[in-house]
């Protein structure tokens, strides 16, 4: 029993409100199937996985469909979560599977769709920075795999200690294959 | 996030703002109709 279940059981036992003295989390009171803590963990979470997901489809309407689709899966699943706390990697976790998932059903699993508005984008680059056109080319080059693993490193921001947990892989494991894709986005994008 | 090598920084850069293109829109559409 966790530490909060366990708090929970006990506040219960001794006929103690448990809202007065114990404040639970959105991801909680979502689990029991609180609607309006679901919306708050909606509205919390939706634009990074939304930007996560966009990176693995490069298509937006890819991307939004992904993250709907997130979004009734992790309803779905939330009382079966035990680990509230890490519901931010969870949900994030959901969503690159959803995008996943649409690409492996369109078959396109090494390719993309780049859209009109994909390509287009905006008119300029700062100066000195990776063109915006060269990043798309290179990304519509890498596997859905490896363009979630970047998202969740250079994107959201999560460590390789973090990215181990959420994959089951060793850290160095991460470390490795994050070392492997910069060196060949470092070539693609020309600069080594 | 640990320090990075200058590319490293100018991928960041690049992706975070590549990542932000999509016209957020914020989940107020999500719907739950296939419930638990």
């Amino acid at each position: 029993m966790s530490r909060l279940a366990a708090r929970v059981h006990l506040m219960g036992m001794s006929g103690i409100a448990t809202d007065a003295g114990l404040h639970r989390s959105d991801a909680e009171l979502a689990a029991d199937g609180d609607a309006d803590a679901f919306a708050r963990l909606v509205e919390t979470h939706h634009a990074d996985m939304i930007r996560l997901a966009y990176v693995v489809t490069c298509n937006a309407a890819q991307a939004e469909d992904s993250v709907q689709a997130a979004w009734i899966n992790a309803w779905r699943k939330l009382p079966s979560v035990r680990d509230t706390v890490s519901i931010r990697p969870w949900l994030l976790s959901i969503a690159a599977n959803e995008a996943r998932q649409i690409l492996r059903r369109r078959r396109r699993t090494r390719t993309v769709e780049l859209d009109a508005e994909t390509l287009a984008g905006p008119d300029s680059d700062p100066a000195g920075a990776i063109r915006r056109l060269d990043l798309v080319r290179a990304l519509a080059r890498l596997t859905p795999d490896d363009r979630q693993l970047l998202a969740m490193r250079y994107v959201i921001g999560f460590e390789a200690v973090e990215l181990a947990a959420l994959t089951g892989r060793s850290p160095s494991g991460i470390r490795t294959r994050l070392s492997r894709l910069t060196a060949r986005l470092r070539k693609d994008l020309g600069d080594d | 996030m640990t320090e990075q090598d200058p590319f490293e920084r100018r991928l960041t850069d690049a992706l975070r703002a590549y990542a932000a293109e999509p016209k957020a829109s914020d989940g107020a559409g999500t719907s739950l109709e296939e419930s638990r």
